[in-house]
């Protein structure tokens, strides 16, 4: 160590002289040390032509720093963001704490997909049958004036037989028409509902058998099914049922197009549905948010701060999915809040009730307004000053600002949190990325340069968060150049050099190993 | 509360912050008050030149309502939606279903109030769950196709909103017998229950966004907007929040379409709802202040007031020289309606992005690159 080190050590803070003691509960009592935490076997990522990584196997175990160190451009970006669910590999696999980080397939996926399918399919299924045919076949043909009521079972029933292309029974002007799908009323109409029926059971009896169904009965001619049954009643004449052959088989051919066209559609749309949130969840199998849920956090190689977010809101939207987890909804709090607004609402609304009798002032309508608005401005003040509902809900706000607090202070930026994050200093801003990562409460650390671009100094005091951190149970995979970090602090280093890893081992290992030497120094010239 | 004290220190003097809460608490309390003591009115009507600001009030706060539904899309959650229009329609033509003597439902205002948000958030998912994958300007041309496709289906689908005429007449909201008997003229109750509901509601959802912006979703929103994929690294699903954004400002738009179509007895013809109508709600929020929730208000105050209050009055006023100079084209102020607004928005976009009245933290983004280089940093 150099004395210029040493004297700026002294004058930048260290961050155990201000850290809190006990330490803010963090990690997980599931990680053993020494058990392996996460696993990368042969991944290989390729970007188009351009093989960015390839073959890389690593295995970090818990509780230890693990250093990924190699020249520009070998590789290791690429490895953090392939293992933060960025990219997708090309190839290999990517296992933490024992198991694939991707959204796992359950049976009630298939329910879901099936759902939109079927959701798909009903749309365009109307579409197909024609919306505006098919309310006025249900809504509009069964509602005629609150007097005579509506009834919701036909108005269903109707909009089935439309968009199944089935014949039914229109109304109009208290007479009944046989109605065909395409909405024709070529068969008369009828004084009663039966006989319109009766008559469009008989035409489908005559699409299908044509003239030989027809049969001299007593009382006139009837038409037969196959059991020979007896379909409606009897005709006088018998040219009168063969002239309706002809019409009936051309609607039942009719139909059965629509019918089919119908089919193919809702098919069509069904597998189109199905297909598309099954691609869709194929894709967010394995998202950034999916793999951070599951205890990796990052930190980035050109800082990605929400800048103009204070210091204390870029850990809380690192906290975000720790923030009112124990929060229960039947809070105290949140109906006492709630309950003056509403003690006010019911008091105005009593006032109201009785001053209205006194209908004989012509003042009173004008007082109940005035009376209406002062208690409006009355609740108006109550939120503003306690901030019913979400603001004061608030316990939960309040005991996140706090663990973030804790956090800030753990990093060495307690008096910080008021300020923009964009107005800290380059070191600060690295270690507020830090503080915003362990704001996740990850198992695993992902830090992508953290010392670039800091002094000694602030390096040596990084090296003792990085230390800090080890202790509280997070486990820290790094990428770094400043070869005093990454030696002075990693228990295990891997060398990349063009995508590929050439050396892996402890830091004196390493620091002795040929390859590396020839990788970061170029190869010795003999003689 | 020290929170707020280190914001305060952030952000702006403590000053300035007292002074804004009592603006707005005034003209809180001026507005409870002003459809009994129309003070403006009573002006202009001396003067002779009516403006009916009482009236029109009422469709300033459904507009604001609206311009707060497009700011939780636009603003918020940085989403470019070119077609909110379309679910104020939703909105405005499920009331009129809903409502109307022709068809058999009669679920009357309050239920119409609670159906139209819902039919239009649904539509709003139905269209973001499979685009908002897509990059920002893709997503704006998908709503900008979507807004143009509502209106032509709202057009075409004849048997059931009428067409071109729109549905109507849609009834009047029920109230208390004590309110609906507290004066002897029906219109005014209707009129006064409007004013109030409309209010109320404009007011409530403002207090309710402002404690949005300090809790867990307001924060993932900004987050979002600032980088999404360091966002994603904490964990926060992305495209749920957006979705979350966009079904919440389709609903709102929804209720604002209930509200303007009960205040108008009618859907009005579907053409109201066009793109232009987008553009306008959109023009508030750029007039005030983009992801401000005071300005977005401010924008639909000034943009409304020009357009429907001012402008008729400059109208009414240059009538004796209009007619003095028999149709010159020039002299009618309507006819530079237009052409004032283009220039006022090229003038904003050019001198104040940020809008009239912004957010400090959309103040901040917008001028990021003049302050200090520390933002651009990096290795």
């Amino acid at each position: 160590m150099t004395p210029s080190d040493e004297i700026g050590a002294a004058s930048v803070p260290s961050p155990s002289s201000s850290r809190p003691s006990p330490l803010p509960p963090s990690g997980r009592a599931e990680d053993r040390p020494g058990e392996v935490l996460l696993e990368v076997d042969k991944l290989t990522i390729r970007f188009g032509g351009l093989t960015a990584v390839s073959g890389v196997d690593l295995r970090v175990r818990a509780g230890e720093v693990y250093a990924v160190i190699g020249p520009n451009g070998a590789g290791k970006t690429t490895v953090f963001n392939a293992i933060t669910g960025i990219y997708e590999p090309t190839e290999g696999t990517i296992r933490f704490a024992g198991r694939d980080v991707r959204r796992p397939w359950k049976k009630l996926l298939v329910a879901a997909w099936l759902g939109v399918g079927l959701a798909v399919a009903l749309l365009m299924l109307l579409f197909a049958s024609n919306i505006d045919g098919a309310w006025t076949a249900s809504v509009k043909q069964n509602f005629r004036g609150r007097e005579l009521g509506f009834d919701p079972g036909r108005a269903w029933s109707d909009a089935v037989a439309y968009v199944a292309a089935r014949p039914r029974v229109e109304q109009a002007g208290g007479r009944y028409y046989p109605t065909t799908h395409d909405g024709s009323r070529a068969f008369g109409s009828f004084d009663d509902p039966f006989p319109a029926w009766e008559l469009l059971a008989a035409l489908e009896v005559l699409a299908e058998r044509g003239s030989e169904a027809i049969v001299a009965r007593a009382g006139g001619f009837v038409v037969l099914d196959r059991d020979g049954v007896a379909v409606g009643r009897p005709f006088a004449e018998r040219a009168r049922l063969d002239e309706l052959v002809g019409p009936a088989r051309e609607a039942a051919a009719g139909a059965r197009a629509a019918r089919l066209t119908r089919a193919i559609v809702f098919t069509l749309a069904l597998l189109l549905g199905v297909g598309g949130a099954y691609a869709a969840w194929r894709q967010s199998r394995r998202t950034p948010a999916w793999v951070a849920g599951h205890g990796i956090a990052r930190t980035f190689q050109n800082i990605r701060l929400f800048q103009d977010m204070t210091v204390l809101e870029n850990v809380l939207v690192g906290m975000d999915r720790h923030i009112g987890k124990t929060a229960k909804w039947w809070a105290p709090h949140r109906f006492t809040n709630a309950l003056p607004p509403v003690a006010l609402g019911v008091l105005l609304v009593g006032l109201s009730a009785t001053t209205a009798e006194l209908d004989a002032d012509p003042r009173v309508p004008t007082a109940l307004f005035a009376l209406f608005a002062l208690g409006l401005v009355g609740y108006l003040v109550w939120t503003a000053l306690l901030g019913a509902f979400s603001r004061r809900d608030l316990g939960v706000e309040a005991e996140a600002a706090a663990r973030a607090r804790a956090l800030l202070a753990f990093v060495g930026l307690e008096d910080r949190a008021g300020e923009l994050a964009k107005n800290l200093a380059y070191g600060d801003q690295r270690r507020l990325e830090i503080a915003r990562a362990l704001g996740t409460e990850p198992r695993l650390l992902l830090l992508d340069e953290p010392a670039a671009g800091m002094n000694p100094a602030e390096s040596l005091s990084l090296m003792e968060l990085i230390r800090a951190i080890r202790e509280r149970g997070v486990t820290v995979l790094l990428i770094e150049h400043h070869m005093r970090v990454v030696m002075g602090i990693s228990d295990r280093i891997s060398v990349l050099e063009y995508g590929r890893k050439i050396a892996e081992g402890t830091p004196e290992e390493v620091r002795s190993n040929p390859k590396v030497i020839e990788a970061y120094l170029g190869k010795e010239e003999l003689g | 509360m020290s929170e707020d004290k280190d914001r305060q220190v952030a952000r702006r003097g403590p000053r300035s912050r007292t002074t804004t809460i009592a603006l707005l608490f005034l003209a809180v309390v001026v507005l409870c008050v002003y459809p009994h003591f129309p003070f403006v009115d009573r002006l202009f009507e001396a003067i002779g030149h009516p403006i009916l600001l009482d009236r029109k009030l009422v469709s300033i706060f459904i507009f604001g309502i609206l311009a707060l539904a497009l700011n939780v899309q636009v603003g918020y959650a940085g989403l470019q939606q070119l077609g909110i229009a379309a679910f104020f329609g939703i909105g405005a033509y499920t009331t009129g279903i809903l409502t109307v003597e022709k068809y058999p439902f009669h679920v009357g205002f309050w239920g119409a109030i609670v159906a139209a948000p819902v039919c239009a958030a649904i539509a709003g998912l139905a269209i973001g769950a499979p685009t908002l994958r897509l990059r920002g300007d893709y997503f704006a041309i998908v709503t900008l196709g979507f807004g143009e496709v509502v209106r032509t289906i709202i057009l075409n689908l004849e048997g059931i909103t009428d067409g071109p005429r729109g549905l109507n007449p849609i009834p009047d909201p029920w109230l208390p017998p004590a309110v609906a008997e507290s004066s002897a003229d029906p219109a005014r109750v209707k009129y006064l229950a409007l004013y109030y509901i409309a209010f109320v509601l404009l007011v409530g959802l403002a207090i309710v966004f402002r404690n949005l912006e300090r809790t867990r979703l307001g924060r993932a929103l900004v987050a979002l907007r600032e980088d999404e994929l360091a966002t994603a690294c904490m964990g926060i699903n992305p495209v749920r929040i957006k979705l979350v954004a966009l079904a919440v400002g389709a609903g709102l738009a929804g209720l604002a379409g209930a509200l303007y179509s009960t205040t108008l007895t009618t859907t009005a013809e579907p053409s109201t709802y066009d793109f232009n109508y987008s553009i306008m709600v959109l023009c508030c929020l750029i007039i005030g202040g983009v992801g401000s929730l005071r300005g977005a208000i401010l924008g639909a105050v000034v943009l409304f007031g020009f357009d429907n209050i001012v402008s008729p009055l400059i109208t009414e006023l240059l009538q004796p020289f209009a007619a003095a100079s028999s149709g010159n084209v020039f002299l009618q102020f309507n006819n530079w309606r237009w052409i004032i607004f283009g220039l006022a928005l090229v003038l904003m976009m050019r001198f104040r992005p940020e809008g009239l009245w912004p957010s400090s933290r959309m103040k901040a983004e917008l001028h990021h690159e003049d302050e200090g280089p520390l933002s651009k940093v990096g290795p």
